[in-house]
């Protein structure tokens, strides 16, 4: 009888999480769908309320520009130290260590990491509000969403196939750029989209270091840019009259997110097929 | 007897807990010296002790004096060490390339560059391990595609690549069926015209069978040494003839 109920209460959690989750996407695709257009997609925003009218070119760009500064300058990093961890690190303490500065960083909240951004970044060094600095408040935060993953990741590779390479007397960096990295290579891939998604969603980050209402498509990292969530944020605030672009913000968004991750899992099994079953 | 390795009052332990005991032994070039003892003796650690991996680990301690041809193991750089001390270990680990590529892993590490001298490397350790003949025609295959015994003859052909002058091998045999066994054993028995040979077994048979020299050793330390012949005939201690009897084990 308990075993029962217990199966019937997970069930039950099941198909509500994964309705709640359907009918999410579902709304906002419904809601958005209409707006989407050829226009929408290539033009930049106009209209007497910016945005009502016009599409959201300049923010898909933006947002592609943050994604990749965070992914470079918070992704690196993050694999490095996952490496550093697991296979350069021969102190406990200072493996905690680390692990704890990592923790504390996941822990702060993102529109800390905008605010410190901001003070350090655009004010102190003089970055001025740029893709650089908010790509760099948004690599901070992504850096040990990507550095948990990518640890998890090595420490599933086979000790015996490590071990067998260095028993060759190969060292340890080509142990790692030949067996490590290859045999990882689908979760690596998959942590870093993942961790791009994250960074492509957040607002926080961005409001006060790089994000702006209105700028043209960036053309460097020491240009303002726009940026999906934050648009969306802006049309939202200003009422009803840009509610149906605002729709139409939130449905590109969830595509790139959803395509990243279908194509992630995709190349993930891909590669965990080749390098696990020969 | 011409010695490859001597090893000089090895002491060696792991997070403060000593397992080997003051171990003195010798280990005589072109020939299979077979390591017994019953499981958890610290056979394997004395293996990882001769091609220095013990030394990298973490908390693990090392002291004696193992010299390779005269020369102290303690002062050669860690990955030379392991090129000339080469280990197999338990259970075969292919990498999960081709057959090939397994076999130019190592010489492409050492600087080998030419595709016609890489083959030519595969082909002839392949050779040596009596595996070319059944893999010939698919050296492209994936290594994992092999059956146990292949892959670890694969794995002992690989080893070869580094042309190491002792191979050390952790039960080979453990993980494969008696036919397997038998194939292995024959290849070892070749190879030690070419290479200094340590086997660990728990398979006294099987030392009987394939070595020339065997040292026993029992809860860390050694026990005795000598040649195979001697001291499976008359075991100069009472442990060694209680665990050659089957009394333990």
């Amino acid at each position: 009888m308990k075993g029962k109920l217990t199966k019937l209460w997970a069930v039950c959690s099941m198909l509500i999480a994964a309705s709640l989750i359907l009918f999410l996407f579902g709304y906002v695709f419904v809601q958005g769908a209409g707006s989407i257009s050829w226009e929408f997609l290539t033009q930049p925003p106009r209209g007497a309320v910016l945005g009502m009218e016009g599409g959201i070119f300049p923010a898909i760009v933006g947002s592609l520009w943050f994604t990749a500064t965070a992914l470079v300058l918070g992704g690196i990093p993050a694999v490095a130290v996952a490496l550093y961890l697991e296979f350069y690190c021969r102190s406990k303490k200072m493996a905690a260590f680390v692990r704890l500065v990592m923790q504390c960083i996941s822990g702060i909240p993102s529109i800390v990491l905008g605010l410190f951004a901001y003070s350090f970044l655009v004010k102190s060094l003089g970055w001025g509000r740029c893709v650089l600095s908010a790509g760099a408040a948004l690599a901070i935060m992504i850096l040990p969403f990507i550095e948990v993953r990518a640890e998890k990741a090595f420490q599933e590779v086979p000790p015996q196939m490590i071990q067998a390479s260095y028993h060759l007397g190969c060292s340890r960096f080509y142990t790692i750029q030949k067996i490590v990295l290859p045999y990882c290579s689908g979760e690596l891939v998959s942590a870093l989209i993942l961790g791009g998604c994250y960074a492509m969603g957040a607002t926080a980050p961005l409001i006060f270091t790089g994000a702006v209402a209105y700028a043209a498509s960036p053309t460097s990292l020491f240009a303002p840019a726009m940026a999906l969530p934050l648009h969306l944020y802006l049309l939202v605030a200003q009422g009803s009259t840009s509610l149906k672009t605002a729709y139409g913000t939130a449905f590109v968004m969830m595509v790139l997110i959803l395509v990243s991750n279908v194509l992630a899992t995709l190349y993930a099994r891909r590669r965990h097929k080749k390098w696990r079953n020969g | 007897m011409e010695k490859r390795m001597t090893i000089q009052n090895l002491c060696a332990g792991y997070d403060g807990k000593q397992v080997l005991h003051n171990i003195s032994l010798e280990i005589p070039s072109n020939k299979i010296t077979a390591i017994i003892g019953p499981s958890g003796c610290g056979k394997s650690t004395l293996l990882h002790c001769l091609n220095g991996m013990l030394r990298q680990e973490t908390g693990a301690s090392v002291s004696g004096e193992i010299l390779l041809d005269g020369q102290d193991t303690a002062a050669m750089q860690e990955d030379q060490l392991r090129r000339q001390v080469g280990l197999v270990s338990q259970t075969p680990s292919p990498f999960p390339f081709s057959i090939l590529e397994n076999m130019t892993y190592g010489p492409r590490y050492y600087g080998v560059r030419n595709k016609t001298q890489l083959q030519q490397i595969a082909e002839e350790k392949l050779r040596l391990a009596g595996l070319y003949d059944e893999v010939k025609e698919q050296l492209h295959k994936s290594a994992l595609k092999l059956s146990g015994g292949q892959q670890q003859r694969l794995c002992i052909a690989r080893a070869l690549t580094a042309e190491p002058r002792v191979l050390l091998l952790d039960e080979p045999c453990s993980a494969l069926d008696v036919q397997a066994s038998a194939v292995i054993e024959e290849m070892l028995t070749r190879l030690k015209q070419t290479y200094t040979i340590v086997i660990v077994t728990h398979n006294i048979v099987q030392a009987r069978r394939i070595s020339d020299y065997v040292a026993f050793i029992k809860d860390g330390r050694l026990v005795e040494w000598g040649e195979a012949a001697c001291l499976f005939a008359s075991p100069q201690q009472e442990e060694t003839r209680a665990f050659l009897d089957g009394i333990y084990g």
